[in-house]
């Protein structure tokens, strides 16, 4: 949900930026993403922390990878840890950053495709085609993203913390499912102009 | 995940609401082309009608998957429904397929499903049973019930219709593509709360009742 909520954020701002070229647009669109878990990531400790009293915590771990601070004694018994320990809010940020470039790159590059080619699939003059090649290079992204925001979900089923997590180390099987599950449909999303 | 914590119990066999489902939504989205033929836009209400339809038979796919205990992957199901099936979609809707493009949306769905659910089954290795099948149909489900509420809107399901036209919604002028994709989402995510608060073993009425309710909701505020 969150992979989804982060690629979509950093599309907002990639879109927005998209005049400028394809470094500042993703880039833009990075920064979009990352500053959506950056924010999403510090409410859930402000709850935690100043809401309730409940001390972050990572249950994966003894020590946090970053800071070295200890984590047992904060620990609830029979919890999986709670809050945001620092590493998850920076391989969250991380993460946000990668999806929102991403993001803005799908979009960016199917825009310059429906650009170059609506108008004469559709024989309409070129300021006539642009609502429309935005809005279709929109959907598709959005579209991509949700096929993938998803299958990455079900390769870590259930819950992870963070790059510190055992779990993480399945990574390269959600590469290779992303990079067929995007080429199909990356594919099906050219077809449209195409034939 | 690979272990199967309960089948689903009593309300109509899954097959039976499958070929159902996908025979009675094919049907009521080419009685909207009964537009072109008669000349009018009062036939339109019959896309509504195949959203439910498809709907209904996606909530019921959804509680197929449920059974095998997927737990936090119900709501990613809906999302995934919706990606894909909007991308069959919108590619079915090319000018070339003319009539056909249900049917072309049907096809190009399942086959985005099976590879979609290939994946997460073989390469992810979710290893569960019904995989396949229910991401075939959801993402059937996906591009179906979006090209009824597209029809719906624009009275037909052309390319051209969907991305020029515009519909006018709570006073103000919305482009039928971010109608049908914003209604659509709505309907189609509807589908997983609905899902993940009830219980296996009761009867498939309560959820196809809600999924109904969901679809006629969506369909009301065009």
């Amino acid at each position: 949900m969150l992979a989804a909520g982060a690629g979509l954020a950093g599309l907002f701002g990639g879109a927005w930026a998209a005049e400028q070229g394809l470094v500042v647009a993703t880039i833009t669109g990075g920064v979009g993403g990352g500053l959506m878990m950056a924010i999403t990531c510090m409410m859930v400790n402000f709850v935690y922390v100043f809401g309730m009293g409940i001390p972050a915590a990572s249950g994966k771990v003894l020590n946090d990878p970053i800071t070295g601070d200890s984590q047992k004694e904060f620990k609830s018994q029979g919890t999986e840890g709670h809050g945001l320990p620092f590493v998850s809010f920076v391989g969250g940020v991380i993460g946000g950053f990668l999806g929102g470039a991403g993001g803005t790159i799908i979009y960016l590059q199917l825009l310059t495709l429906y650009e170059a080619t609506l108008p004469a699939v559709m024989s309409m003059r070129p300021e006539q085609v642009m609502p429309i090649a935005v809005a279709a290079a929109g959907i598709f992204a959005v579209g991509l993203f949700l096929v993938n925001a998803v299958l990455t979900a079900y390769n870590i089923t259930g819950t992870i913390e963070g790059p510190h997590d055992p779990k993480f180390k399945r990574w390269p099987r959600a590469i290779v499912a992303s990079a067929v599950a995007s080429a199909l449909c990356g594919f099906l999303a050219i077809l449209i102009v195409a034939m | 995940m690979s272990v199967k914590i309960e089948v689903i119990e009593g309300g109509i066999p899954h097959q039976k609401i499958m070929i159902g489902g996908l025979v009675g939504t094919l049907v009521c989205l080419y009685l909207t082309y009964l537009n072109v033929l008669t000349n009018t836009e009062m036939f339109a209400f019959f896309g509504g009608l195949a959203m439910v339809i498809a709907l209904i038979w996606g909530s019921h796919t959804i509680k197929v998957l449920c059974s095998y205990g997927i737990g936090t992957g119900v709501p990613s199901a809906g999302m995934i429904a919706f990606g894909s099936g909007v991308i069959a979609m919108v590619l079915a809707t090319k000018p070339v397929f003319g009539m056909a493009a249900p049917i072309v949306a049907t096809v190009l769905a399942a086959l985005v499903g099976f590879i979609l659910g290939y994946i997460s089954n073989n390469i992810l290795n979710m290893k569960i049973p019904a995989m396949v099948q229910a991401l075939t149909e959801m993402a059937i489900v996906g591009a179906l019930s979006l090209m009824g509420f597209a029809a719906l809107m624009t009275g037909g399901f052309t390319f051209a219709g969907l991305t020029t036209g515009s519909v006018s919604m709570l006073g103000l002028s919305i482009s039928s593509t971010a109608n049908s994709f914003i209604g659509g989402a709505l309907s189609v995510a509807h589908l997983l709360p609905l899902h993940s608060c009830w219980e296996l073993s009761q009867s498939s009425t309560r959820s196809t009742q809600l999924s109904d309710l969901a679809g006629n909701r969506t369909g009301c505020l065009c």
